[in-house]
């Protein structure tokens, strides 16, 4: 049985700390075509699951048009399961707003939920909620829990798997190794050990993740199916699960967790990352020590962003240039502009002044730069942004600060 | 730098006027009006040019206020010394702009035109902008104070060039306060103001965030609960259609039930029906795949019987059949065997070959019978034969060689006789015959000439036969001449061995001689022997043979007895007769093998035609012997399945009849029957069971209506009116809600519209703090560099300012030697007065020692500034506001600066002119 784990989509995300408001809508749209996208790959592909571990839209408040595109995705795709946690941006923002809930939409609430999945003979999935009592063994269960301050605490212990099922675990929040009172979104690693779970699909980190979580399992982060700002560079998509029952071969115990193969009680799972973003952020440091000039800067830069045209670039100018260095900020960010769907600058450099230069200049460029060395007030970057700015001044050139 | 003369076109009033200047001072003492000052600024124009051009106050605007007053050319020249040239400056000026001024600069010792000068002349000459010449050298009227320029600093300071930054300081001070306080926090109108307070209003807006979401989500929890409810009406709503649906079927139960009696009825007679087929068959249903089966071997059988016809042999086949039985009864000859006896044939073939290679011809016989014969005596051997013919050989060259050896001992016996007795002359015994001949030849060819030319004679044979005979002799005649010539040639040449030139030869010849003569004995001997002995062979074997035959003879008789030996070998191994035997045993045993099958078989046979003749029948019969084992087989076959089919007729019940396909397919037709039969039945069986399932029969068979209404709603007295009741409540609920729902969805509209408006202010304001941040930044940036450029530039002119400061002490001495006020300079190059025990402005001062501080500062400056070539000074009447006391000191001052300075002293007081003017 093929599964996809997803998590942090964050549609309707309003990004406009990033970017402008145009960059900004064509950014949703992207967002919303990529979940379009990872639903009709899982239907072309015989997906039987969707797991969403949280944070499906950004806020509490979401579009009409993301809401009715999710919810038509969803019940246009009857085939699909689509296992539902509500993360800490939407809450309830979207199922509080249908009028019907689609058959296929499992949801979970505050107390931990189970659902045993199972295929009909026309290959179509069902889930049906596990009560206590029922009978366990060759099973692929989902279970569920939305944490909050009241649950959390001891959530995990209220947690009951069998060994003879294949368990899937879907929560929101951060691991750390132990919990955290008072911060319900901290899921403590050793609590959740050792409790039959064979898959712990995490939601709320945005980078893909996943480790050993003893004795047999593993916990993933898939991270966000595409990102949405320059801290969120690199590869991102979703994870595909693939669930081989062998309930009757004999359970083999040893774990193989190479990013690709993992086991379960009696089920052989094979995990893999897919990437799928229509753009990737890039932010790419380029050292201008050695440039003299804004062309010079140009061609460095040119060299080093060698990045896909649809692609959203953040130059960041490090280094120490000369302190009369000719550099023009605004040629820089023009010129790119044009080449990339989104390009920031950002100039952390530091210009570098020679003192010795400037020691026997009788003119008054030189006394200014003693002038401004002797201060023992100021630090050292400042010295040299004063002085660049000065020399600037002195030259008639504009004062790119 | 020193003024010469200047001439004045037209310029203010003053119109056609000519000056020279010469060192020192220059007093110019006119009355007021002439035109003193304007004089003034002829030179500065001359040098700079106009100020204030856009002026619109004529009094301000100077191309207007020094324009001629009585029109004409609007301008003037100038003549200078600068670095040891002598220069011409010719300007014009047009009246309103400088669109029609010209300006051009000379070398005034050649009249030609120069270059050196930019369209400011005065920078380049004195170093120094307009405004730092005017509060230098300039010293104008009422304005002798003065303050220190950005330029006035450079030129202090020394710098030119790239370095001299300094004259920019001013323009950039201006703009960066210029920027700075389009930036400034403090004022209104700065940038940094309006984003903070902007900053502040976005933070107001944002204050309200907190509240309108937690009022979003209270309104979304309504929402959800309106949902909710609605959920449940529906659902409800659901369950009474449900309900209603049920009551509707339950009046239709009567119909049901006559239906289902219907539906029993077809059922029981589909049974009678399949029975009655069923009865037919006298024992068990046989299974239809079975009769399908059966039926499939009967007819194969049937086709079986007609094929097996088409396999029988042909009557030639049989009999060809019987032949080969009557060969192979016995034993079929493996292949193995056959190729053995082939392989034995091919050994056969080989040995005969050779055989009949080995035997004599007839030829060949008769050829050895009659070499035998001659051979009769004696068959000598090859080499002896060989070494015959090499004896021969060498006998034929000791006799070839012979005789000439023989010529030789004559020719040194011949030598040694002639020695041996005198030399005479021998008779010539052709002396005279040739003479004789040749004058008988020409006479006798002379003769015939005459005759032949004779009118009696003619050319008849006679004559011819005369010339011929005359031609002859005189031939001969002629030879015998030639022979004698050369004889006596030889007979005059010395003989080379002569011994009466060289006596010792004479002995060696005669041993030579000797020698030679044992030799040729040796060799006759020889060939004796060798003619003798080749002779005995001859002899032995019994034939003559001339001596001049003998090698030939040889040489034929040694191939003769090489090829009698070869006949005579292969006749003896012929008649040895082993190879015969191998062929004699091989063919033996192959016509046994042969025989063996082929009992007719004659000896003379051909073998290899007779085994590929087994062959042929060995690979016919075994065609022949598979052919009736696969007619055995079908045969067995067919006779097991047609009692296998017996068999399993009667175990059906049946008796087998004698055509048991048509038997098999009359049974099939009855299988198909009652399969139809029984389809039926099933089917009205099912509809049976179906409505059962789908119906509750006990209702239905019990009739009894109101019981089982109750029954099946499991709500008692609940009718189809109260469900339509309770669905109109629900419905009106629902409407209810949804206008609810509306208000809600509305509500939350207008609240998403606010936060939308407070995510837009987070965003603004978040990028406004940016931007505050870096305009801040970049606002303590400027202002630091403002800062410190003021503090440069007061560095810089520190190093000036007590050079400064004693030149303005020199010079204020000179103007007020016994005042004793003590003064300072600031980095300015302002100066202060220290009275009372404070540092105060010189503004605090009298009109008059505000003069004289002005006066001394500007020439201690200009001392400063100019070290090598001085310029010339302009002094327009400074000494006005001088009391007399200070007035007696100017005119030391003057004549002290005259002594390194050109100066023109413009005055219009008798009483203030301290020089003699060369001016007209």
């Amino acid at each position: 049985m093929k599964i996809i784990h997803c998590a942090d989509l964050h549609l309707d995300s309003r990004m406009t700390s990033v970017l402008n408001t145009t960059e900004a809508r064509e950014r949703r749209a992207d967002l919303l075509k990529t979940f379009m996208n990872m639903v009709r790959s899982a239907s072309e592909g015989s997906v039987k699951a969707i797991l969403i571990s949280g944070d499906l839209f950004d806020s509490e408040r979401i579009s009409s048009n993301a809401r009715n595109t999710v919810f038509e995705t969803i019940l246009t795709h009857p085939g699909i399961l689509f296992f539902y946690l509500t993360g800490n941006h939407e809450r309830d923002g979207f199922l509080n707003r249908l009028s019907r809930r689609p058959d296929n939409l499992l949801t979970f609430g505050p107390s931990w939920c189970t659902y045993a999945m199972r295929i009909d003979r026309a290959g179509r999935p069902h889930a049906e909620p596990v009560e206590e009592g029922d009978p366990a063994g060759g099973r692929i269960t989902i279970t569920g829990l939305e944490l909050n301050e009241a649950n959390a605490p001891v959530a995990a212990a209220g947690l009951h798997l069998s060994p003879e099922d294949f368990n899937i675990v879907m929560l929101h929040g951060q691991v750390e190794d132990y919990p955290v009172k008072g911060r319900p979104e901290i899921i403590g690693l050793n609590q959740y050990a050792n409790r039959n779970i064979d898959y712990l699909a995490l939601g709320h980190v945005h980078k893909y993740h996943q480790e050993v979580l003893p004795p047999n399992g593993a916990w993933c982060y898939p991270g966000c199916l595409e990102g949405r700002g320059f801290d969120e560079c690199g590869e991102h998509g979703y994870v595909l699960l693939d669930i081989e029952d062998r309930t009757e071969i004999q359970r083999r115990e040893v774990p193989v967790l190479t990013g690709r193969g993992l086991m379960g009680s009696g089920f052989v799972l094979n995990g893999s990352f897919v990437s799928v973003p229509q753009r990737h952020f890039h932010e790419e440091s380029i050292d201008i020590t050695d440039c003299t000039s804004t062309p010079m800067i140009l061609s460095k830069m040119e060299k080093q962003l060698n990045f896909p045209p649809d692609d959203l670039v953040k130059a960041v100018l490090t280094g120490t240039p000369d302190v009369g260095c000719e550099k023009n900020t605004v040629q820089i960010q023009n010129y790119f502009q044009a080449k990339f769907f989104v390009f920031r600058l950002v100039d952390q450099s530091r210009p570098a002044v020679d003192y010795n230069t400037y020691a026997l200049d009788a003119s008054l460029k030189g006394e200014f730069v003693r002038t401004v060395k002797e201060d023992p007030d100021l630090s050292d970057d400042e010295k040299a942004q004063i002085i660049r700015c000065g020399i600037l001044a002195l030259a008639g050139e504009d004062i790119d600060l | 730098m020193k003024l010469l003369s200047c001439h004045i076109e037209n310029f203010g009033r003053l119109a056609n006027l000519d000056l020279e200047f010469h060192g020192g001072l220059n007093p110019i003492l006119r009355e007021n009006g002439w035109g003193k000052s304007t004089f003034a600024h002829f030179l500065l124009v001359m040098f700079y040019g106009f100020a204030n051009e856009r002026k619109k106050n004529d009094l301000e605007n100077e191309r207007r206020r020094f324009a001629p007053w009585q029109n004409g050319v609007y301008g003037g020249n100038i003549t200078f010394i600068w670095r040891d040239r002598k220069y011409r400056l010719e300007r014009t000026f047009g009246p309103r702009d400088g669109k029609e001024d010209s300006f051009a600069q000379f070398d005034a010792d050649t009249g030609l035109a120069c270059h050196d000068f930019s369209a400011v002349p005065g920078e380049d000459i004195f170093s120094l902008d307009r405004p730092s010449f005017e509060r230098t050298i300039f010293i104008g009227q009422q304005s002798v104070h003065t303050d220190v320029t950005a330029g006035i600093h450079a030129k202090i300071g020394d710098l030119t060039g790239e370095q001299a930054d300094m004259t920019r300081y001013d323009e950039v001070q201006k703009r960066l306060k210029s920027e700075t306080d389009r930036l400034t926090p403090s004022r209104k109108t700065g940038e940094i103001h309006q984003l903070r307070n902007h900053l502040a209003e976005l933070s107001a807006v944002i204050s309200g965030k907190a509240g309108e979401e937690n009022e979003y989500h209270q309104n979304n929890l309504l929402i959800a609960s309106l949902q909710d409810k609605k959920r449940d009406l529906l659902s409800e709503l659901d369950r009474l259609q449900c309900d209603q649906r049920t009551l509707s079927r339950e009046k239709d139960l009567g119909a049901k039930r006559e239906l289902y009696e219907n539906f029993r009825r077809e059922e029981t007679t589909a049974l009678k029906n399949r029975d009655a087929v069923r009865r037919q068959f006298p024992d068990e249903i046989p299974n239809p795949a079975e009769i399908d089966e059966w039926l499939e071997t009967a007819n194969t059988l049937e086709r079986g019987s007609a094929s097996q016809e088409d396999a029988d042999l042909s009557p030639e086949q049989q009999q060809e059949y019987i032949r080969l039985r009557s060969i192979f009864r016995d034993n079929v000859p493996e292949e193995s065997t056959i190729a053995r006896a082939e392989e034995l044939n091919r050994t056969l073939q080989i040995a005969v070959h050779r055989a009949s290679k080995s035997r004599l011809s007839p030829e060949e016989e008769k050829k050895r019978q009659d070499e035998a014969a001659f051979f009769a005596n004696y068959l000598p051997k090859s080499d002896e034969l060989s070494e015959a013919i090499r004896n021969w050989n060498r006998r034929n060259a000791i006799a070839s060689a012979l005789p000439q050896k023989k010529a030789n001992a004559r020719l040194l016996k011949n030598v040694l006789d002639r020695d041996a007795k005198d030399n005479r002359p021998r008779p010539a015994a052709h002396s005279f015959a040739g003479i004789f001949l040749i004058f008988c030849g020409i006479a006798m060819i002379a003769a015939g000439f005459f005759i032949s030319r004779s009118p009696a004679g003619g050319f008849g044979i006679p004559v011819v036969a005369l010339m011929g005979a005359g031609i002859l002799g005189l031939l001969i005649g002629s030879v015998l001449e030639f022979a004698k010539g050369r004889r006596q040639n030889k007979e005059k040449r010395p003989a080379p061995y002569s011994d009466a030139q060289n006596p010792a030869l004479t002995e060696s010849s005669e041993e030579e001689l000797q020698q030679l003569s044992y030799e040729i004995h040796a060799d006759e001997e020889e060939i004796d022997e060798v003619e003798q002995e080749t002779q005995a062979i001859f002899e032995r074997i019994g034939i003559d043979v001339p001596i001049e035959d003998t090698y030939q003879t040889l040489y034929d008789l040694r191939g003769k007895v090489r090829e009698y030996r070869e006949l005579e070998h292969r006749s003896d191994r012929f008649l040895s007769g082993e190879e015969n035997r191998k062929i004699s045993q091989m063919e033996a045993q192959l016509y046994r093998f042969l025989h063996t099958f082929y009992p007719d078989l004659e000896e003379d046979v051909d073998m290899s035609q007779t085994i590929q003749e087994l062959k042929y029948d060995v690979r016919r019969y075994r065609e022949f012997l598979k052919q009736k084992e696969k007619q055995q087989m079908v045969s067995d076959r067919r006779t097991r399945s047609e009692n296998e089919l017996r068999e399993y007729l009667r175990s059906i019940g049946y008796l087998p009849e004698r055509d048991m396909a048509k038997q098999l397919s009359r049974i099939r037709e009855q299988l198909r029957q009652l399969a139809s039969l029984e389809e039926i039945y099933q089917n009205r069986k099912e509809a049976r069971e179906q409505f059962e399932n789908h119906h509750n029969m006990g209702q239905i068979l019990a009739g009894a209506a109101d019981s089982s209404r109750s029954e099946a709603s499991g709500k008692p007295g609940q009718t189809l009116e109260s469900i339509a009741t309770r669905q109109e409540e629900i419905h009106a609920q629902i409407s209810d809600l949804e206008r609810k729902l509306q208000t809600c969805q509305r509500d939350s509209e207008k609240i998403n519209d606010r936060l939308e408006e407070i995510a837009d202010a987070e965003n603004e304001r978040e990028l406004s703090a940016q931007r505050l941040n870096k305009l801040e930044h970049r606002y303590n940036l400027l202002m630091a560099t403002r800062r410190y450029l003021e503090e440069a530039r007061a560095r810089f002119s520190a190093r000036f300012m007590e050079p400064v400061r004693k030149k303005y002490m020199k010079y204020y001495l000179l103007l007020s030697p016994e005042d004793g006020k003590e003064y300072t300079l600031d980095a300015d190059l302002n100066i202060r007065v220290r009275e009372a025990g404070a540092s105060r402005d010189v503004g605090y001062l009298s009109e008059g020692y505000q003069d004289l501080i002005g006066l001394c500062r500007r020439m201690a400056m200009i001392d400063i500034m100019y070290k090598n070539e001085k310029p010339f000074l302009l002094f327009d009447d400074p000494f006005v506001n001088l009391d007399d006391r200070k007035l007696s000191g100017a005119r030391d001052f003057l004549s002290k600066i005259a002594e390194n300075y050109q100066i023109i002293y413009l005055t219009c007081q008798n009483a203030r002119n301290y020089g003699e003017s060369h001016l007209p």
